[in-house]
């Protein structure tokens, strides 16, 4: 008897959605769906807009990671205006992208993941959230408040506010750094870092726990694409863009941001709105490839800095060159926490930070523009046309959590064929299936909050829609 | 010196009377100026607010609400509760209280004050209600936290002296 079940929505991800599970007659599973139920409508009711609006308007998107699309937007507009940015505020840019990048993943790893991880995927849902690690590991909960408010402190002390800072222009930044502010920054990194280290270690220790999960969280081949530094460094903000094969070899480095469609095409499914890019050569659906912590980790020859580049060495002789399950972007995500501090020192102690001169000032130079930068959640692509007038004519938008698209539907498909059972749904189970989309850390244009309950409902329903068993979580 | 007393308006000032909050700290920035208060303002909740107050003798948490459920300005003590709510990113109030209780030892009080609004859409004035529930939280706030301030130092006690 065929059988459809329905996580809706997912919890602690970033947005909303549902996960359909199709089972067949034999009450194994045949079919997963992850289904994007917002709808958001950027791309289209921007046209007309001055471009000088975008960076802005586009970091509406998200609430937990403007900036990124600021950075993308800018850049994407720098190339319209055709400028050179000083020196400086690329460099302005990479420091509030970077603590962006520590905010988020500190997010994603202590206050989404980590109850999964400390207290265990089968433990009472009821204290399987932040309260319930409070409760058993304060210090631990604490280390990941204090870590996401450092990147978040940053960002308000360079833009003047946490979310939807402005302060990312066409052209560079609209402010140079203070001396004070470079000095507080500096005084508490090694407070991150700390967080970071320890953090990793504990991970480390229990990762090899979780054989299970291991096994089953997306752990299939695919492709992988992050930007990399002119010496195949790990990149956040410019940089080419790597595709790497399942065994992590280059199969390109895309300088030229502006070909991305040579490369990347897009597929629309009618059950999501959530489109579905592949590596064109090799088609849809073959052409799955992923974006994130650890495939930033994989496209790269190295880190960059001496901390992350001796965590990555381990990572390496531990797991490989290119590890697939993506349960180890939890490892990636906390060795990009230790790199975003080590790069921050690096960037902030640069002789000219300070400098005044921190904005090009240019008119239109060209009609067609493309900004790419790696979001925490994986590459983000941002494509404008415009006209004389410098109005918007057509945008096209890739972020990250669409590159992943095709790897998480297999994904989930994956870990529901290992744990689902039609004869009982499980409530760790269904926790498992949840926890493959929580290791991509999808974001699902999360400037939409729900105030109140975010439920969990897993349906069993026969082939009349009968309403076989049910598992409610409130 | 640490501040003593932290009032935090909640909201988001392009969604009508849900900026009530802020607005009432924007006022009382003009108004309520003494190195022992510190105020701030917030879109929303989140567990890093719970560092913050640490160190507060008193937090204020001056927030919009639906005028169905009371009108004018109102005082509450909040009682420290976990939060129903997964997402981190979105706490109750209540909840922030428990975080900087258990996590970073806060041990002083906590008062929400409640504004009422009717208007919760996207704009970026007030309702008439909304403005005359700010004004009675200014004057609220103001005249408690002057009591406060008052009395000696280092013995401001908040929770003895809100009714």
């Amino acid at each position: 008897m065929a059988q459809t079940i329905t996580i809706n929505p997912v919890t602690r991800i970033e947005g909303h959605a549902k996960i359909t599970l199709h089972l067949d007659d034999q009450g194994k599973v045949a079919d997963a769906m992850f289904h994007i139920t917002q709808f958001r409508g950027f791309e289209k009711f921007v046209e007309g807009r001055p471009l000088r609006e975008m960076p802005s308007i586009m970091a509406r998107i998200c609430g937990i990671c403007p900036v990124s699309h600021l950075v993308a937007s800018a850049k994407a507009c720098d190339e319209l205006l055709a400028v050179e940015i000083p020196a400086v505020a690329a460099k302005l840019r990479r420091v509030m992208n970077l603590a962006q990048l520590v905010q988020s993943h500190a997010l994603s790893f202590f206050h989404l993941s980590s109850p999964d991880l400390m207290l265990g995927m089968d433990a009472d849902p009821k204290e399987r959230n932040i309260f319930g690690l409070i409760a058993k590991h304060p210090e631990f909960a604490r280390d990941g408040i204090l870590l996401r408010k450092f990147g978040q402190q940053i960002i308000e002390r360079l833009g003047g506010k946490r979310i939807h800072p402005a302060w990312v222009v066409p052209g560079g930044v609209n402010e140079p750094l203070a001396e004070q502010t470079r000095n507080e920054i500096l005084s508490e990194i090694p407070g991150a870092l700390a967080i970071a280290r320890r953090t990793l270690e504990w991970f480390k220790s229990i990762a090899p726990k979780f054989e299970e999960e291991i096994e089953s969280f997306a752990n299939f081949p695919t492709m992988h694409l992050g930007l990399v530094g002119p010496r195949g460094e790990l990149e956040h903000y410019d940089g080419a863009m790597r595709f790497c094969n399942e065994d992590g070899e280059k199969i390109v480095d895309l300088t030229e941001h502006r070909r991305y469609d040579e490369f990347i095409g897009e597929f629309v499914e009618p059950w999501t709105y959530l489109k579905f890019p592949f590596f064109k050569k090799r088609g849809y659906p073959d052409g799955v490839y992923r974006v994130g912590p650890l495939s930033r980790l994989i496209v790269a020859d190295r880190c960059g800095t001496p901390l992350a580049d001796h965590e990555l060495t381990d990572f390496r002789l531990r797991l490989g060159r290119a590890p697939m399950s993506s349960f180890y972007s939890h490892w990636a995500r906390l060795i990009e926490c230790i790199y975003g501090c080590e790069k921050l020192v690096q960037l902030l102690e640069a002789p000219d930070i300070l400098d005044e001169y921190v904005q090009s000032r240019a008119s239109v130079n060209r009609l067609e523009g493309v900004g790419v930068s790696e979001a925490p959640r994986g590459t983000l692509l941002h494509h404008y046309r415009i006209d004389r007038n410098g109005q918007m004519r057509w945008l096209n938008l890739i972020i990250a959590t669409g590159h992943n698209n095709l790897a998480m539907n297999r994904g989930i498909k994956q870990a529901a064929e290992r744990f689902i059972r039609a004869e009982k749904i499980e409530e760790g189970a269904l926790n498992r299936v949840e926890a493959v989309i929580r290791a991509f850390d999808p974001c699902l244009s999360c400037s939409t909050h729900a105030w109140g309950q975010m439920q969990l409902l897993m349906q069993l329903r026969g082939p009349q829609g009968e309403l076989l068993h049910e598992l409610r979580r409130d | 010196m640490d501040s003593q007393i932290l009032i935090i308006g909640v909201g988001n000032s392009l969604r009508g009377d849900d900026g009530a909050g802020p607005a009432v700290v924007k006022a009382l920035s003009k108004t309520l100026v003494d190195p022992r208060v510190r105020l701030m303002t917030i879109h929303q909740p989140l567990p890093e607010l719970a560092e913050v107050m640490q160190a507060a003798h008193a937090v204020i948490l001056v927030d919009a609400h639906a005028a169905e459920y009371s009108r004018g300005a109102a005082w509450r003590p909040m009682e420290p509760a976990p939060s129903e709510v997964m997402n981190m990113h979105c706490l109750t109030p209540e909840a922030v209280v428990q975080l900087a209780r258990m996590l970073f030892g806060f041990t002083g009080a906590a008062y929400a004050c409640e504004i009422a609004g009717e208007r919760f859409e996207l704009e970026e004035s007030l309702s008439p209600l909304a403005q005359q529930a700010i004004a009675e939280a200014i004057h609220q706030i103001t005249t408690q936290v002057r009591a406060w301030l008052d009395k000696s130092e280092p013995t401001l006690d908040a929770r003895s002296t809100v009714g």
